[in-house]
C-alpha cells in the first residue's frame, strides 16, 4: 500500500533524517519505535505531504505522492504529535471544519461527526471550546479529527503523549478496533508497550536510520534467544537447586531462596519438566514466569542506550 | 473545502478573541472618546461651532453719499451690487452668519467672543470701488479684517474668504486698467470709448459677483471639522494597521499550533488559506470602520459625509489595508516570529500613526509632514474621510483615492512576490541538500 524508499531530510545542519525504507501492507499497523529526536516526526511529515523529502520518494499505491500528493491526501488520516485545533472554538465546530477540509459536508458531515465523538467518546463535551478540555480530551478530539473522512491510512504520531493512563486505554482500545474495521495505521511512539501492543510489525528508529524492523518476536529473537523462567517455591528451595541443572535446554540455574531462575534458549516443554521435577523433589510451586526479552533491551542491545531517559 | 469555510471559521475565532477586541474595537473608541472630550473646544472656541461662524459687518461708507458722487458715471443699478457684495458672498455661504452692526458694537461683540471677525468696509468703500473700476482712476480699497484672538480657527476661515474677494476684485480692477491704457494708445474717437468703457463696467460688475467655491475654502483649512470629527477618523485609522496586521499574527499562531500545517496535509492549498486571511484582514477592517463610524455618530453626532461617498471609500481604505496586511503577513511568516510582529507593531504602527495625523492634527504640521502623511495608508483614509466630513469636491479626494489604491496594490503585489520567492528559495536549498 506504501512504500517508502531511502527517504533522506536535513534542517539545515541537522540529518534528520538519513535514508529510510518502510513497507505498509493494507490493513496491517505499523509502530515506529525510537527515542526523542529519531526522526519519527520529520518521517511522519515527509509521508503526509508536508515535507519535501531531500532525497528518495514515497510510493502510494504504487505511485509517487511527491508528483501526485492528491490521490495520498484525499485518503490519509494524521494525527499531529502537537494538538492541531482551534482552542476557541468548540469540539463540534473543530470536527465540522477539519471535516469540510476533507471534503464531507451536509447530512453526511453530521453523521460522521456524531460517529466519531461516539468513538472518542466526547460527545457530551462536544459543545464546550477545545480550549476548556483536559489534556486527555483534547488528545482524543485531536485524533477525531482525523477520522471524519475514514481515512484508509492514518497516521497518529505520538497520540497519546502527556495523558492519563484511563483515556490512554482508552485510545488505544480505540485504534485496536479502528485497525479490526480494515484501517491501516501507521503508529509512533517512544512507549514500546503501546508499540508491542498495538503493532504488527515494528520499525525501531534511531538517529534518522531504521535499526531493526520486524514482529515484535523476530526483533526479541534477532538480539537474544535467551528466555528467563523464573519458578517461585513456597519454601526455600536451594537445597534442590543443582537438580534443574541436569534439564537439558537449561544453560544455567540461580537459586536464592524461594526463588529459582532458570535461563535457555528454548523454553519448549519446559514447564513440564520443571513441574515434574518439583513434585518429584516435594516442592510446592507458587509461580512460574517466563520472561522474554522486551523491545526496550532490544534498544539496549542495538544502540547501547535506552529508550527512554 | 470552500474559501467560506475557511473564512467562517476564522471569523468565528476572530468574534471570540477578546485580546483582538480590545486591540481592533475596543482601544480605539475608547481613545475617540477620551481624546474627543479632552480636546474640545480646541478646534473652535465652541466645538462644532465652526459651521456657524459669526462675523460682523461694519460699514463706514454711505451708499447714498457715495453714488452720489459718482452717479455721473454710473447707473444705480450698476453700484448696488458693489454696496451688497460681502452680504451676498456671506449668504452663499452656508456657515457663515453675519449683522451689520457698528464699529463699537462689533469691537465689543468681538471682545465678548460672541463674533470670530469683524469686515470693515471703509469709508467711501462704493466710490472708491466705482473709481477703481473706471479706466482713468486708481484709488486703493482696503478691507479690514478684524480676527478673534480665541476663535482662531474661525477667524482664519473668514480671513480666507475676504483674501479671496479682494483677489478677484483686484483682478477686475486691472484688467479695467489694462484695457484703458491699451485704448489710449489709440486715438479713438471718444464714442468708441464710450462704448469700450460700458462693456469693462459690464465686466468689472462681473467681476463682483464673485463666485467663490465654497469647498475651496472648507478643505483649505482641515479646520472646520471639530475634534470628534478629527479624531473619530484619526484613531480609526491608526487601528486599522492593528487590523492589517491581525491576519499575520493569526496565520503565525496557525503555523505555531499546527493547524497550518494540518489544513495542508488535508489538501487544502497555500494560496487558499491565505486568500481566506486576506478577505478576513478585509471584513475586520471594514467592521472597525462601521463600529467606528456607528459610535460616533450615535454617541458624538459626528457627520461623515454623504453616505454613499463614505461606503465606497470604505471599500477602498478595506482594500488597501488588506494589502498592507499581506506584506505583513509575507514577511512575518518568512521571519517566522511573532516577537517580530510584535516589534513591528509598537515600533513603526506608531511612527505610522504619528505621520498619520494620528497623535496630532496634521494641520498643525509642517507641509513636508503633510505630504509624508498622504503617502501612507493611514493618513491617506485620514485625509480622505475627512475631505468626506467636509463635502469636498471628488477632485479633492483624488490624491488620497490615489495614494490608497498605490498602497493597496503596490503592497499586495510586493507580499505576493515575497511568499513565492519564499517558496521557491525553500525548493531550492531542499534541492542543494541533496546533491
Ligand atoms: N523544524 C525543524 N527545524 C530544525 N530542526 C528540526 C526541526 N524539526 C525537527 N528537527 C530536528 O530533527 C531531528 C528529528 O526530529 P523529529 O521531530 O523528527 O524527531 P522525533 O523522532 O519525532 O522526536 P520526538 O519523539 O521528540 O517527537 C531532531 O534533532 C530535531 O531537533
Ligand atoms: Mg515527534
Amino acid at each position: 500500500m506504501l512504500s517508502i524508499q531511502g527517504l533522506k531530510k536535513s534542517y539545515g545542519e541537522v540529518k534528520a533524517v538519513k535514508g529510510v525504507d518502510i513497507s505498509i501492507e493494507k490493513g496491517e499497523i505499523i509502530g515506529l519505535l525510537g527515542p526523542n529526536g529519531a526522526g519519527k516526526s520529520t518521517t511522519i511529515s515527509m509521508i503526509s505531504t508536508l515535507l519535501k523529502p531531500d532525497a528518495g520518494d514515497i510510493f502510494f499505491k504504487g505511485e509517487s505522492i511527491q508528483k501526485n500528493p492528491k490521490s495520498l491526501q484525499r485518503v490519509l488520516g494524521v494525527v499531529p504529535q502537537d494538538i492541531a485545533l482551534y482552542p476557541s472554538l468548540s469540539g463540534y465546530e473543530n470536527l465540522k471544519f477539519w471535516g469540510s477540509a476533507y471534503g464531507l459536508k451536509g447530512a453526511e458531515l453530521k453523521k460522521r461527526i456524531d460517529e466519531v465523538s461516539e468513538i472518542i467518546g466526547i460527545k457530551e463535551r462536544l459543545k464546550d471550546r477545545v480550549e476548556k478540555y483536559s489534556g486527555g480530551m483534547k488528545r482524543r478530539i485531536n485524533i477525531g479529527a482525523a477520522l471524519l473522512h475514514q481515512p484508509e491510512l492514518l497516521i497518529m504520531d505520538e497520540p497519546t503523549v502527556g495523558i492519563d493512563p484511563q483515556s490512554r486505554n482508552h485510545i488505544l482500545e480505540t485504534i485496536k478496533e479502528l485497525n479490526d474495521r480494515g484501517m491501516t495505521i501507521i503508529y509512533t511512539s517512544h512507549y514500546m508497550e503501546e508499540v508491542e501492543f498495538l503493532c504488527d510489525r515494528i520499525y525501531i528508529m534511531d538517529e534518522g536510520v531504521v535499526i531493526a524492523n520486524g514482529t515484535k518476536d523476530e526483533l526479541v529473537e534477532s538480539v537474544s534467544k535467551e528466555r528467563k523462567v523464573i519458578v517461585e517455591f513456597d519454601e526455600d528451595a536451594e537445597d534442590v537447586c543443582h537438580a534443574f541443572e541436569t534439564l537439558e535446554q537449561v544453560d544455567q540455574v540461580l537459586c536464592e531462596k524461594e526463588k529459582m531462575t532458570l535461563l535457555t534458549t528454548s523454553s519448549e516443554g519446559i514447564m513440564q519438566k520443571i513441574i515434574e521435577l518439583s513434585a518429584e523433589k516435594k516442592k510446592d510451586i507458587i509461580s512460574i514466569d517466563v520472561e522474554k526479552p522486551n523491545l526496550e533491551s532490544v534498544f539496549l542491545q542495538l544502540t547501547g542506550k535506552a529508550l527512554r531517559d | 473545502m470552500s474559501l467560506k469555510t475557511i473564512i467562517l471559521k476564522d471569523l468565528k475565532i476572530v468574534l471570540s478573541d477578546k485580546k483582538a477586541f480590545i486591540i481592533l474595537i475596543a482601544m480605539p473608541i475608547i481613545l475617540f472618546v477620551i481624546l474627543s472630550f479632552a480636546l474640545q473646544g480646541s478646534f473652535s472656541e465652541e466645538d462644532g461651532g465652526v459651521w456657524d461662524i459669526d462675523v460682523a459687518l461694519v460699514k463706514l461708507y454711505d451708499f447714498e453719499a457715495d453714488y452720489e458722487t459718482m452717479s455721473k458715471y454710473v447707473a444705480i443699478e450698476d453700484a448696488e451690487p458693489l454696496d451688497t457684495m460681502i452680504e451676498d458672498i456671506f449668504n452663499d455661504i452656508s456657515f457663515i452668519q453675519y449683522d451689520i452692526m457698528t464699529l463699537d458694537k462689533s469691537k465689543d461683540a468681538l471682545n465678548k467672543g460672541d463674533i470670530a471677525a469683524v469686515i470693515v468696509l471703509p469709508e467711501h468703500y462704493v466710490s472708491d470701488l466705482l473709481m477703481s473700476m473706471s479706466p482713468t482712476f486708481r484709488k486703493p480699497v482696503t478691507i479690514e479684517v478684524l480676527k478673534s484672538v480665541d476663535m482662531t480657527y474661525s477667524a482664519s476661515i473668514v480671513e480666507t474668504i475676504m483674501n479671496q474677494v479682494s483677489i478677484q476684485l483686484s483682478q477686475g480692477m486691472i484688467f479695467n486698467k489694462v484695457s484703458q491704457e491699451v485704448l489710449s494708445e489709440y486715438d479713438v474717437s471718444d464714442q468708441v470709448k464710450q462704448n469700450v468703457l460700458d462693456t469693462l463696467q459690464d465686466m468689472g460688475k462681473s467681476s463682483t459677483e464673485l463666485k467663490l467655491d465654497v469647498s475651496d475654502y472648507k478643505i483649505d483649512q482641515l479646520k472646520t471639522i471639530n475634534s470628534s470629527q478629527y479624531y473619530s477618523v484619526a484613531m480609526m485609522a491608526m487601528f486599522l494597521l492593528f487590523g492589517a496586521s491581525y491576519g499575520a499574527r493569526f496565520l503565525l499562531i496557525e503555523r505555531k499550533k499546527f493547524t497550518l500545517q494540518r489544513q495542508h496535509v488535508a489538501g487544502i492549498s497555500p494560496l487558499k488559506i491565505i486568500a481566506g486571511k486576506l478577505v478576513l484582514i478585509f471584513m475586520i477592517a471594514v467592521m472597525q470602520m462601521v463600529i467606528m463610524m456607528i459610535t460616533s455618530i450615535l454617541g458624538f453626532h459626528v457627520y461623515w459625509g454623504n453616505p454613499i461617498s463614505v461606503v465606497l471609500f470604505t471599500i477602498l481604505v478595506g482594500f488597501a489595508v488588506t494589502g498592507f496586511g499581506t506584506i505583513l503577513a509575507s514577511i512575518s511568516m518568512k521571519m517566522d516570529s511573532l516577537k517580530a510582529l510584535n516589534v513591528l507593531e509598537s515600533g513603526m504602527f506608531q511612527v505610522l500613526a504619528l505621520f498619520g495625523g494620528s497623535y496630532f492634527p496634521l494641520y498643525l504640521m509642517p507641509g513636508w509632514f503633510q505630504t509624508i502623511s498622504k503617502t501612507l495608508l493611514n493618513g491617506a483614509s485620514l485625509d480622505g474621510y475627512h475631505k468626506i466630513m467636509m463635502e469636498a469636491p471628488i477632485k479633492d479626494l483624488i490624491p488620497s483615492i490615489t495614494s490608497l489604491i498605490i498602497n493597496g496594490l503596490g503592497f499586495m503585489i510586493i507580499g505576493i512576490i515575497i511568499i513565492r520567492i519564499e517558496n521557491r528559495s525553500t525548493r531550492t536549498k531542499e534541492i542543494e541538500v541533496t546533491s
